[in-house]
């Protein structure tokens, strides 16, 4: 192994640890933000074989959270609370993308994007009427189009294809 | 939501006021009243980042022509749950900025039926090359803003649309006759 190889595997591997670290930078604060857990998904493993098969809406490389209850904590319904939160989250190679809120719904979505390599990490955050998904996601480049196009579908795209 | 539906604009803070602009002091506020809103931000090295994605073919490549000239898009769109819950007099305050020197409105059209405006501003240098557009919509229970900060040859902007930005759509007048038809 030359020394060239080798510095690309470790900038890879530190890329690696990064997008790790922003996924579980978002559950720990949205966790300690609302005084909850997210919620254990059995079959996980089964569930990122299945994804790596399917790559729903051009996505690969999933981590996925869910949070239920959120509406037992009085800050969660405050709209304006959740955008402090994620701008709070925001920097450590995340940048925002789009943020949508609808007071009608009850619901935010919140999409950061990062550079990895040649294709781009999406860090989709959506607040529903009572409960939360962070998902990471390794994207191509329709998908990110589509994130613009329609951030909350893009969002209801992903989870809908991760129910399936 | 639909940003298509929107419009929008302009965003946030550096780019804006790079260019010396401002946003109606009480869009937060204005924000927080909203039943909808979007805001979109694409700065320099995130439009890099997407250019670096496009193949050089067919609309791809007028897209990543385009964006190679840009240094940020910013969009920002309000949807209200009815009428008259902004000031239509902010949005005057902020059309009154592009009087200054530099700026020219390339579209202005009003609608007596549906009661909206739509501007479309943009700021050129003395050897014609355009360094910045601004878009206006502002309906009765929707209010969008896009500003494009960058260079761009007056040429490409019949190309914006294949941002797939809605509103950026109106630079070109016939779209903006086709949409209020």
């Amino acid at each position: 192994m030359n020394a060239r190889f080798l510095a690309v595997l470790l900038v890879a591997a530190a890329a690696g640890l990064a997008a790790d670290w922003d996924f579980d930078h978002v559950v720990k604060a949205i966790e300690s933000h609302y005084g909850v857990r997210r919620t254990n998904i059995p079959f996980m493993g089964v569930a990122n074989f299945a994804l790596k098969l399917k790559h729903p809406a051009g996505a690969s490389e999933f981590h996925l959270a869910i949070f239920e209850n959120l509406d037992s904590s009085p800050a969660y319904r405050d709209l304006a609370d959740r955008d402090r939160l994620m701008q709070s989250i925001s920097g450590h190679g995340m940048r925002p993308l789009v943020a949508a809120r609808s007071r009608r719904d009850g619901q935010s979505t919140y999409i950061f994007v990062a550079e990895a390599g040649k294709s781009t990490l999406m860090l989709i955050t959506t607040f529903h009427r009572d409960g939360a998904t962070v998902i990471q996601v390794k994207a191509d480049s329709s998908t990110l189009m589509r994130a613009l196009a329609d951030p909350e579908g893009i969002g209801d795209s992903i989870n809908g294809d991760y129910d399936q | 939501m639909k940003i298509g539906t929107i419009v929008l604009a302009a965003a946030t803070w550096m780019p804006l006021f790079a260019q010396e602009m401002r946003l109606p002091a009480n869009l937060d506020a204005l924000a927080a009243k909203a039943e909808e809103s979007v805001d979109v931000t694409l700065d320099g090295s995130m439009l890099r980042l997407a250019a670096k994605w496009l193949p050089d073919r067919g609309e791809d490549a007028k897209a990543k022509k385009l964006i190679a000239g840009l240094e940020g898009i910013y969009v920002r769109c309000l949807q209200f749950a009815s009428e008259g819950e902004y000031n239509k007099a902010d949005v005057d305050a902020f059309r009154a900025q592009f009087r200054a020197p530099g700026w020219s409105r390339i579209v202005g059209a009003h609608s007596k039926r549906h009661g909206g405006d739509a501007d479309v501003f943009i700021k050129a240098d003395s050897n014609g090359t355009i360094q910045g557009i601004v878009v206006i919509s502002a309906e009765p229970r929707e209010l969008a803003v896009v500003n494009v900060v960058g260079t761009l040859d007056p040429s490409q902007l019949s190309d914006l649309g294949v941002l797939h930005i809605h509103g950026l759509d109106l630079v070109s007048c016939d779209n903006w006759r086709r949409e209020s038809k």
